[in-house]
């Protein structure tokens, strides 16, 4: 393993070469303009921490595991339910009553065998989030919960790592990438829980798949380098009126 | 009611549906402070106040700033500051941030 210079926001370790097998696997891929086998290699080398894979992070860990990301370390608690299965794509009826996070790893794994996967069946909690942090070169932020937000992002912050805030309610969706001093933190914007926000919320999964494609895309640009992430500025989603704006932070 | 005499807050998200409204307009003349001007969406849409004013102290003196909350002007967040200054005619989105995955 070796590290890699670049102008990417992390610098993760990356394998020496690519396996013939994974050349043809990301054949299409790595045709991408400023993409191509160096970009692969820094995904592989890559580690990003997925807080929950519901619905949202569901999306996003599918995504970035097709992509050929190195490692995955998910955090996520509790069993499958009913009630989980019109968004969360990694559970499956059969998986009712069992660790959603062992549904989630057995569901990547079929997609991309050569993913190195840390699955923890726990939440973000200040009391973890050093930890699961430590493990990653960057996190993606899909708790539905701002408690976790918060100790994530705090946890991320003291770490110097970025942070892809996603989130969506009803038919909305937002967008951003946290990442002191080069942006404001998230205390900036949150500084403690916010008046009013439940933990159930309107959620159509379609909506959940789309902004965490996004993420997995935002997290890939920061990983390989590649294209203007949204640093300094939060993509508004309305799926309802199909309107996308981009709001500057800074 | 013509620019001069009012200002057009439009609400998305959870605000939009505590509201029941994704745009309302609030009488306004001159000059202000955001501050003033959330306490009387406040006053006039009393649901708002569960998302702006969740203590009830968004009037008082040493007030600070809703948490998680977005206020938008020209495609640009306005200082998270309740003395930043608004004034008669001004367009602004409220946008609470949200937490859903």
């Amino acid at each position: 393993m070796s590290h890699l210079e670049s102008g990417s926001s992390v610098s993760p370790r990356i394998s020496a070469d690519l396996s013939d097998e994974e050349r043809e696997t990301y054949a299409w891929q790595l045709d991408v303009r400023d993409f191509g086998e160096v970009g692969q290699r820094k995904l592989k080398g890559a580690s990003v921490l997925v807080s929950r894979v519901g619905g949202l992070g569901s999306a996003v860990a599918y995504e970035l595991a097709a992509a050929g990301i190195g490692r995955l370390i998910l955090a996520h608690a509790g069993n499958v339910r009913p009630s989980d299965l019109n968004r969360q794509l990694l559970m499956t009826h059969d998986w009712l009553g069992k660790p959603r996070i062992e549904s989630a790893v057995r569901r990547l794994k079929e997609l991309n065998p050569r993913l190195e996967i840390v699955g923890v069946g726990e939440n973000l909690s200040p009391s973890n989030a050093d930890r699961l942090v430590g493990m990653a070169d960057c996190v993606v932020d899909a708790a539905p919960m701002f408690q976790e937000r918060l100790a994530m992002n705090d946890a991320a912050q003291r770490q110097g790592k970025p942070v892809i805030e996603a989130a969506m309610f009803e038919l909305e969706a937002s967008l951003t990438v946290i990442h002191p001093p080069e942006t404001a933190s998230f205390r900036e914007w949150v500084p403690e829980v916010p008046a009013g926000w439940k933990r159930r919320f309107p959620v159509v999964g379609a909506v959940s798949g789309t902004v965490g494609c996004l993420a997995a895309m935002e997290a890939i640009k920061l990983i390989v380098g590649l294209g203007k992430p949204l640093k300094n500025r939060l993509l508004r989603i309305d799926l309802r009126s199909m309107r996308f704006d981009t709001i500057r932070l800074r | 009611m013509s620019e001069s005499t009012r200002i057009v807050l439009e609400l998305t998200g959870p605000l939009e549906r505590a509201v029941g409204r994704d745009e309302v307009t609030i009488p306004w003349t001159g000059d202000g402070r955001l501050g003033d001007l959330l306490l009387r969406f406040c006053h006039e849409y009393p649901a708002a106040g569960e998302w702006l004013d969740g203590d009830g102290g968004l009037g008082r003196p040493d007030a600070a700033f809703p948490a998680g909350f977005l206020v938008i002007r020209d495609s640009a967040a306005l200082p998270a500051k309740l003395d930043t200054p608004v004034v008669a005619g001004d367009r602004l989105t409220l946008m609470p941030l949200i937490s859903g995955g």
